[in-house]
């Protein structure tokens, strides 16, 4: 099917809606979309989408979501506890679901576009991969975060992204722009939720920008737990000013295609990120991780573990790299992705890279693949565990210390939660 | 309460038993002896079930509700809920596992084959905090990953804790002395010595002569080149100490 007829009716029923397209907005939006048509879904010829492919996105006319509403009963086992919630029921925001801390501006993206256009413009000229420009041409969805300088936020921020079936029972296309800054002092703790069931074959296609400014500090947890016909991609791309702090945990669990892009700008002396994921696959689940960490000034550091479990017939990819430009001395960068298999038609791809130019830093990387150790699993055996108990306690002795890595027992008890409800590392 | 006869048993192309045959009641304690190579480990993982033995020929049979069962039909952890159980040379480690999470783990995995409510987290940690004692463990152990950083002493006085746990019908103790100072010993042979009962039956597999004198076997066995190749009592064993294992051989 030719790109134009899956997307023109959506590109179309956007174009009337006013407030998604101020002026300033209109040309931008068409250009990135007659790019996008021109340059088409990225192909495996593309080193980054190697082991990925988009043609499950190749068969699907495209709907977009303007209206929705929901009730509280299904979005509220979705909560995170005791924090504020900003609900969006297939890409559209639920006001009356909703509560926004009085400490820090939030509006919906749609409501910022009129009047935070300075902020949230630069963001959007920038050249990126077909995905992004994608999203531009069809952004309509998103929250724009402003945390005032020296500002403590208390609660953490739970952006809920929760998908069901459309009325006419179409496949969507949900487009969230997400404009965060966090500005120089200010703390805060935000959780991003995507979740979706098995009766959503919905394509997700998310971009957000965080502006951690100078000694900010940012908790950022990125979850999606999915059915088998979820599809979902995105790109976060973390500006983190100097001795600022980026604490970033991933969580990826089933989809047919979840893949996420973390970008990370160590862009001032003293600056860091800790990026951590875990991923779980199985059946013919589909997950990728792409993490890219710049360290662009020296004296910034870099730490991340990402670890996968996977079954069935179950893919995932691990692409890390790490750059560090000429004169970025004294940088210490670590990365190590660790997986499990746990079936014999399961399949990892594991690409850690690094490009260093700067001569006096600490870096390391690795990645390791392996299989359920038949020693440990014989002698929980040993002990009256049936293997398949067995095999299940090995799982989650695997994922165990990257799950404590997440800092605050709030998250952790959230994760763990997230995690039980997919089935364990092993259901 | 196990019978085995004419045991052979392949590990990779090599046979490592050749014929092995040996009977053990209930209420009794055998010793198996024998130089190194000879099958000694071979033999009790055998029973516990360990996927890289290959037995050839030969039966095990094991009583399970009074009727001999074969045990080579069973799974591992078959074998442990009917009351089998090995004390490991070398336990395994395992990080990420909790020793009281692994211990209750078990005990309930028994409880369930047996028809008994699963014990809850509380009652279990009473339950199991009172066995540690008998074994003079410090309780700070039990929340301790399993195996990981313990000495070597420390993991043999661990797998007793899990034996005290269980409370097996048949306990195969591995070389549960080697690596023991005497003080270790002296506890770890006092624990086993307690959960000895007429109803069932320990066989210890040793190179050393000391832990007898704490746990005193019924039989002693020689095991040499995958045969038993000389049965006795006590006796055996202080013949052995004497003059070695050559006198045997041949």
């Amino acid at each position: 099917m030719p790109m134009s007829e899956q997307f023109n009716t959506a590109f179309e029923t956007l174009g009337k809606d006013a407030q998604w397209n101020p002026s300033w907005l209109k040309a931008l939006r068409k250009d990135s979309y007659e790019s996008f048509l021109a340059t088409g879904l990225p192909s495996r010829k593309n080193e980054d989408w190697k082991y990925t492919s988009t043609r499950n996105l190749t068969e699907s006319t495209f709907g977009l979501i303007l209206e929705e509403t929901a009730t509280r009963e299904a979005v509220e086992p979705f909560f995170v506890d005791d924090a504020h919630h900003l609900v969006f029921m297939n890409g559209v925001y639920q006001n009356e679901l909703s509560n926004r801390p009085e400490t820090v501006t939030i509006q919906t993206l749609r409501e910022a576009l009129g009047t935070d256009q300075d902020l949230i413009q630069p963001c959007l000229d920038s050249d990126g991969d077909s995905l992004t420009v994608l999203n531009q041409a069809f952004f309509s969805s998103g929250i724009f975060v402003r945390v005032k300088k020296n500002t403590v936020v208390e609660k953490p921020i739970q952006l809920l992204f929760l998908q069901r079936k459309t009325a006419t029972n179409h496949e969507a296309m949900i487009s969230p722009r997400n404009v965060l800054f966090i500005e120089a002092g200010a703390q805060v703790n935000i959780i991003e939720s995507h979740f979706g069931d098995g009766a959503s074959p919905h394509f997700t296609n998310a971009v957000s920008d965080i502006f951690v400014k100078d000694q900010a500090q940012c908790q950022y947890v990125l979850e999606r737990s999915f059915g088998p016909d979820t599809r979902y991609v995105s790109k976060h791309t973390f500006h983190i000013g100097r001795d600022a702090s980026v604490e970033s945990f991933n969580l990826a669990l089933g989809g047919k295609l979840n893949r996420s892009h973390l970008e990370f700008r160590l862009s001032a002396s003293g600056s860091s990120a800790k990026l951590d994921g875990l991923y779980i696959g199985r059946d013919d689940n589909h997950i990728d991780n792409v993490t890219e960490v710049v360290h662009l000034a020296p004296h910034t550091s870099s730490s991340q573990l990402y670890k996968g479990v996977l079954e069935g017939n179950s893919r995932a990819v691990f692409n890390g790299k790490i750059t560090i430009v000429k004169n970025a001395q004294k940088v210490d960068a670590q990365q190590l992705n660790k997986n499990l298999l746990m079936s014999p038609d399961a399949e990892v791809d594991s690409r850690p890279q690094l490009a260093i130019d700067a001569n006096d830093v600490k870096c390391s990387h690795g990645a390791t693949i392996g299989q359920i150790d038949s020693q440990e699993l014989f002698y929980l055996q040993s002990r009256a565990i049936s293997r398949e108990d067995a095999k299940r306690m090995l799982a989650s002795a695997f994922i165990g210390d990257v799950i404590s890595r997440i800092t605050g027992t709030h998250f952790t008890k959230h994760v763990q939660d997230v995690l039980q409800s997919f089935g364990g590392a092993v259901p | 309460m196990l019978n085995i006869e004419n045991l052979h048993v392949r590990v990779d192309e090599k046979e490592v038993l050749k014929g092995l045959n040996l009977t053990i009641k209930a209420g009794e304690v055998h010793a198996i002896m024998g130089p190194n190579g000879s099958g000694k480990s071979t033999l009790s993982k055998v029973i516990a079930g360990h996927p890289e033995y290959t037995v050839t020929s030969g039966t095990i049979s094991y009583d399970v509700n009074f009727r001999p069962k074969n045990v080579l039909d069973m799974e591992p952890d078959e074998r442990a809920r009917n009351g089998l159980f090995l004390a490991f040379q070398y336990p395994v480690e395992i990080p990420g596992i909790p020793n009281v999470e692994f211990l209750r783990a078990a005990f309930n995995a028994v409880c369930k084959h047996q028809g008994v409510d699963p014990m809850e987290t509380k009652a279990f940690e009473t339950f199991v905090r009172e066995k540690a004692k008998m074994l003079e463990i410090d309780s700070s152990f039990l929340d301790r990953e399993l195996n990981v950083d313990l000495s070597g002493g420390e993991k043999k006085r661990n797998e007793i804790l899990q034996m005290a746990v269980l409370n097996p019908r048949l306990a195969l103790l591995d070389e549960t002395d080697s690596g023991l100072d005497v003080d270790s010993l002296r506890i770890v042979s006092e624990g086993v010595n307690k959960l000895k009962s007429e109803d069932n039956a320990i066989v210890m597999i040793t190179h050393y002569h000391r832990i007898l004198n704490y746990i005193k076997p019924d039989f002693v066995h020689v095991l040499a080149d995958g045969r038993i190749v000389r049965s006795g009592d006590v006796s055996l064993a202080l013949e052995i100490e004497d003059r070695g294992y050559d006198w045997l051989l041949n």
